[in-house]
């Protein structure tokens, strides 16, 4: 190979794009032209430098901007005359929740387009209770889409769906039953341990905190059954003993949660 | 079976719209720092990152599912950051032209890397925005010199060339 066609290949290099043999040609080529050493050391070092500049994180506004713009523009949707024949049976079975979070969504900004319509055009002094309103449909869109996405396969989206389901202020009880499942039943140990994290955020929540409780009887990882003792501690609940004590009597438990079970019952005065 | 972006953005485009959130979730991140790559500018590179997903919906009936949906998805992107330049500064949005320094602040710690970070956001912020483009699309985005050749409709090799220059450029600015 001449240095011209080395140095049309340097891209290829970087990127490990070339074949082997390609790339063994250029290697071999730059043991004995210095030229061409220099610079594909060179333009290696600048390669590998960018990767200095690591992924930064938006603000949170960027999120809740997103939500609301989806929101709009399927009310637009909604708004335009269909030339298809309504018929309200159909369509009601087509979109009834939550087989679709569609109808859901729509609703949500039905009533939000339809409350600014029919606002008052003087405005009382004071908060707005409107405002109000507005949150607490936005909260509810949240809801919507975190409970849609725990229902996707891939084991990221759950996680996100997760992880924006625990910014809601009052989990409603359908969200504390779907974190409760992801708990139980999620293929991905990381999913529940995220579900339990979650739940333990809602711990003022009476059905997430029993569903804790109830949660290490039938888990099987110990992964998971660690972190939910850890988890059912903190909840500082007079039931945690008798349910590490019950905990105990599993057959072929794993020895390290063995372990800090009666670590954690010594604590409590227990053994 | 996990739902292929592909497949998820058919059925945005056949209607199904609030679908577009699980692709929000999967890429915002990536678009976001795409463009402060670009702009090193956060507050800047928020807004057009929504801009990015609001023109998905509004152009939805273009996509195809032939279509990778990433090299759409950065095809938009491109286009949304050359529509702000155009707009705002046309000066910049000509090929060669010079752009300012980046204003981005860099949360780490370390001092020597943070000074490292800030003086190569510089020179990035030097570089003329189509290579910059290039060089942000290649190093950090995971897309091939064919995907990036077929989202700027040019050939493979030009794309190679390109990438090439732009880092010898970039050496000069930091080691000379
Ligand atoms: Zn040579």
């Amino acid at each position: 190979m001449t240095c011209e066609e080395i140095r049309q290949q340097i891209a290829d290099y970087l990127t490990d794009e070339s074949p082997p043999l390609q790339q063994a040609a250029v290697r071999e080529h730059c043991r004995r032209c210095a030229a061409c050493r220099h610079e594909l050391e060179e333009i290696t070092r600048v390669w590998q430098q960018l990767g200095i500049l690591t992924e930064e994180q938006p603000g949170e506004q960027l999120r809740a901007n997103f939500y609301q713009m989806l929101a709009s523009y399927r009310a637009g949707l909604d708004d335009q005359p269909t030339a298809a024949r309504f018929r309200p049976g159909d369509w009601l079975r087509r979109h009834l929740w939550p087989l679709s979070p569609a109808w859901q969504l729509a609703l949500v900004v039905l009533v939000l387009v339809t409350g600014w319509l029919t606002r008052p055009l003087v405005l009382p002094e004071g908060p707005d209770p409107r405002l109000a309103e507005m949150q607490q449909q936005m909260e509810q869109l949240r809801m919507t889409v975190a409970l849609s996405m725990l229902k996707q396969s891939s084991a990221t989206d759950r996680l996100q769906a997760i992880s924006w389901g625990t910014r809601l202020t009052e989990p409603a009880p359908e969200v504390v039953t779907a974190l409760l499942t992801a708990l139980d039943r999620d293929p991905n140990v990381n999913v529940r341990l995220a579900a339990a994290e979650a739940l333990f955020t809602f711990r003022a929540n009476a059905a997430a905190r029993q569903g804790l409780l109830a949660a290490l009887r039938r888990q099987d990882s110990p992964l998971v059954q660690l972190a939910l003792i850890d988890t059912i501690v903190r909840l500082d609940e007079p039931q945690v003993p008798q349910v590490l004590r019950e905990f105990m009597q599993r057959p072929l438990l794993n020895p390290a949660v063995a372990k800090e079970a009666a670590k954690t019952l010594v604590q409590f005065g227990e053994l | 079976m996990t739902l292929s972006n592909e497949s998820v953005m058919a059925m945005v485009r056949d209607g199904q719209v609030e679908q577009l959130a699980i692709l929000f979730e999967r890429y915002h991140v990536r678009v976001f720092n795409f463009l402060l790559r670009m702009t090193g500018d956060r507050i800047l590179s928020e807004d057009l990152t929504q801009e990015v997903f609001f023109r998905m919906l509004k152009y939805r009936h273009t996509y195809r599912e032939s279509r990778t949906f990433t090299t759409w998805m950065f095809q938009i992107a491109r286009n949304v950051n050359l529509d702000y330049l155009r707009k705002n500064h046309p000066e910049m949005a000509a090929d060669d032209a010079p752009e300012p320094v980046a204003r981005t602040v860099d949360p780490s710690d370390d001092m020597e890397k943070r000074e490292n970070v800030v003086r190569l956001r510089q020179a990035l912020a030097r570089l003329p925005w189509k290579k910059r483009e290039l060089l942000v699309l290649s190093r950090y985005h995971d897309l091939r010199y064919q995907e990036i050749a077929d989202m700027l409709d040019c050939s493979v090799s030009a794309i190679k060339v390109g990438v090439h220059r732009a880092l010898e450029d970039l050496r000069r600015m930091l080691w000379t």
